[in-house]
């Protein structure tokens, strides 16, 4: 459903162009972290992440932000399919996004091996109401969840200027939290039979 | 009796003549050592000077041997810090919030990232990271900070 715009569409526009502008300024090297921008039409920009640690580097997750009404509202984030722009479903996303609870002093290689033993309670920024519903960033700043029933108290008005709700935020978190942790492809291979690799030479007479 | 009584009177004279020129030839060597004073005195005060500017452009490259051009992106924003090498990047996030006005969150919400995301440690220097002479470096507002 298409939400019409109550803000004058100058100021919300004057304001998009100004993220787009300063998202431009440094292009290059958000290209250099797998950021993408394809199409930055008001109100809306379409960015596809890819994974650069893996090579060949995949696209892992594409959004669209919409700056309908910014910034009385935040912009909403939606995750598409990078190549027809249709909105996913939570469940053909494909995508996770995690957060674990802040552990000051403690070292990243401890962390990790709790992380790995599951002595740490992670929770999801990617979140969804059902399976065959539209997942949503449950992230302050972003519209989706400010408009959740679970946030009432949490106004967006008490956030804006703060610096959250930007264009470079909300990529910013989409990138830390779901694709930086990306490291590496996991295969699962569910053959019958598996034919045995063999050297030559290594053949008897 | 005096030395010269013996002497004429032209004697004498060309005694006195002698002296005379004999003086002048002094005051000659004098007039011209005296040049000569005055040029290395004036050559001392041009190399003294000279010393003076030297020590000031070494003084001067030392300095910035001593100082990073650290472009610092506050969300999204770029704004130039020279910092010192001595500097705590606690210090260097705290200039570059106040010049961009990003005064609504206290410094300790903004984390100091790197190009790749890495997390940098606002109680270390500029100079343990060695970042060269130049960085760009980001200021990453913490997810829910505000909330």
């Amino acid at each position: 459903m298409t939400v019409p715009q109550v803000v004058d569409p100058g100021v919300s526009g004057a304001k998009f162009d100004r993220e787009v502008a300063a998202y431009r300024d440094l292009e290059p090297t958000y290209r250099k972290r797998g950021w993408l921008l394809l199409e930055a039409k008001f109100p809306e920009v379409f960015v596809a992440f890819a994974a650069t640690k893996l090579k060949p580097a995949p696209i892992v997750a594409a959004v669209i932000l919409d700056f309908t009404d910014y910034d009385l509202q935040p912009p909403s984030v939606r995750f598409v399919d990078p190549f027809t722009r249709e909105k996913l479903l939570a469940s053909n996303v494909g995508f996770q996004m995690f957060r674990r609870p802040p552990m000051p002093g403690v070292p990243p290689e401890a962390i990790a091996a709790l992380m790995q033993q599951g002595g740490i309670q992670l929770s999801p920024l990617l979140q969804s109401n059902r399976q065959d519903d539209y997942p949503f960033l449950c992230l302050p700043g972003v519209r989706e969840y400010h408009d959740n029933p679970a946030h009432t108290g949490d106004s967006w008005l008490l956030h804006r200027g703060s610096g959250e709700g930007s264009l470079a935020f909300i990529l910013e978190k989409i990138w830390t939290y779901g694709v930086m942790p990306i490291s590496g492809y996991q295969v699962q291979l569910l053959m019958p039979n598996i034919p045995l690799g063999m050297t030559l030479q290594g053949i008897s007479e | 009796m005096s030395e010269s009584g013996n002497k004429s009177v032209e004697q004498l004279e060309r005694e006195a003549e002698f002296l005379k020129k004999e003086i002048e030839s002094v005051d000659e060597v004098i007039h011209s050592e005296e040049k000569i004073k005055h040029d290395l005195e004036k050559r001392e005060h041009e190399v003294e000077e000279e010393a003076r500017r030297e020590r000031e452009k070494h003084d001067h490259d030392h300095d910035h041997d001593h100082h990073v051009r650290i472009t610092m992106v506050v969300n999204g924003q770029p704004v130039v810090i020279e910092a010192e090498e001595k500097e705590k990047l606690a210090e260097v996030r705290r200039r570059a919030l106040h010049e961009t006005q990003n005064l609504a969150q206290p410094p300790e919400n903004w984390e100091i990232k790197d190009e790749a995301g890495t997390v940098l440690d606002p109680e270390k220097h500029v100079g343990e990271y060695h970042f060269g002479k130049e960085v760009t470096l980001f200021l990453s507002l913490k997810a829910g900070a505000a909330g």
